[in-house]
């Protein structure tokens, strides 16, 4: 027996025709849905703080001689939140030498949900990202510009080392120039669940989970320059080197 | 939030239908609503324009993932089974039966843009737009599901995969 589309149309309303009746709880409903939020969003107390100047300091390339990171000077242009405030205002340097690997470049910012681009010339696949934070809960993006190598995750304990799969770098890693994004976002809850899997809705192209960023997405620049313009720069020292075999 | 009740009001009726058809048990489409209608309120202040196609995206994505939890290893029929010759109304009946036995037995996805296409009356790219995917894929779930159906569409789906 064959159908036409008309008989499906037909079927489904009759169907469906009978169904119970009465309006929903929307009071009910709003639980569930602060329940569900409240459980996704607990990632920690979000900082506040309004824009206020970057000020970067950029290490020589090559580190030849252990030479101290200049301190951060952190200005303000704008009273910091009281979250914000108990933070420091200054990180410690990052160490000359990381596990017989050597700093080959370093920056310190103090302001977070900013990212900023490392030049490097890498002289092996073991090229480490190390990051310090001011906030123990920031999170740490760094992305190999052209490649899929990238990593986020917290800056547990205060510190982050990043490496790379080797695949995963771009092909003639070791022949030239290489550029290393390294984003530090303050804790948000505009930052979700890891991945988009499981998501009631996934957006692929802007990398959300149910309307908030996926961490693992962040590694792609467009993405990531969209949290950073929806957060702002906001007070938050971090530093970050490079590593690599001397 | 503005106008999250008043949504709720007026549109969990015809969500509910909609959950009906997905889920083929009343009180599962219940609490599948419910379930969409808060994710959609953590999102509502987001939400721009008509909310519709974001809380129907929210259904079918939530009753897929739930599907896939809740599979109890039922295996869909091929194809509809024919329908024995009996009199014309219990014939009819019987056909209808088969005919939505056999909804029940399309994937998720297929329930899902029938349900979207012809409940609904959503074209084919706004099925897209909500299921999240090509409209190649949703011409090809339709000519699959329909095939299983038996329905012959009236208009000719171009590039279906047969």
């Amino acid at each position: 027996m064959n159908h036409t589309e008309d008989d499906l149309r037909e079927l489904l309303a009759e169907r469906t025709a009978y169904g119970p009746g009465g309006d929903m709880d929307v009071a009910e409903i709003v639980r569930r849905g602060r329940r569900g939020r409240y459980a996704r969003w607990s990632v920690g107390a979000v900082l506040a703080g309004a824009a206020a100047t970057a000020v970067v300091w950029v290490l020589p390339g090559a580190v030849t001689a252990p030479a101290p990171v200049p301190a951060a000077q952190f200005v303000a242009s704008a009273g910091p939140s009281s979250a914000a405030s108990a933070l420091p205002s200054r990180v410690s340097d990052p160490p000359a030498t990381l596990d017989g690997l050597t700093r080959i470049w370093a920056v310190m910012n103090s302001m977070s949900a900013t990212g900023h681009d490392l030049k490097v010339r890498p002289t092996s696949h073991a090229t480490t990202v190390a990051v310090i934070c001011a906030n123990p809960q920031s999170w740490v993006v760094t992305a190999v510009r052209g490649s899929r190598a990238g990593q986020v995750s917290r800056c547990q304990g205060g510190m982050v080392r990043h490496t790379y799969n080797r695949r995963s770098l771009p092909s003639g890693w070791l022949n030239g120039s290489q550029s290393i994004r390294v984003w530090v976002f303050p804790p948000t809850e505009l930052i979700g669940q890891a991945s988009l899997d499981g998501c009631a809705v996934a957006d692929k192209r802007k990398g959300t989970c149910d309307g908030r960023y996926a961490a693992q997405e962040l590694i792609r620049y467009d993405v990531a320059l969209e949290l950073a313009a929806d957060l702002g720069a906001r007070p938050g020292t971090w530093s970050a080197a490079v590593y690599d075999k001397s | 939030m503005d106008g999250f009740a008043e949504y709720v009001t007026a549109r969990s009726g015809r969500l509910r239908r909609i959950a009906y058809v997905l889920t083929g048990d009343w009180s599962t489409a219940e609490d599948l609503v419910q379930t969409t209608l808060a994710r959609a309120w953590q999102a509502w202040r987001r939400i721009k324009g008509d909310p519709d196609p974001y809380v129907y995206r929210i259904l079918t994505n939530t009753h897929a993932s739930w599907w896939r939890r809740r599979w109890r290893g039922e295996v869909p029929t091929e194809s509809l089974p024919d329908a024995t010759a009996r009199g014309d109304f219990a014939r009819e009946l019987s056909e209808k039966d088969a005919l939505w036995t056999a909804i029940r037995g399309l994937s998720d996805r297929q329930r899902a843009v029938i349900v979207l296409h012809y409940f609904e009356d959503l074209t084919l790219p706004q099925c897209a737009d909500v299921l999240g995917c090509s409209l190649g894929t949703v011409k090809t779930q339709l000519g699959r599901a329909l095939t299983r159906l038996r329905v012959h569409p009236t208009i000719q789906l171009m590039g279906v995969e047969q």
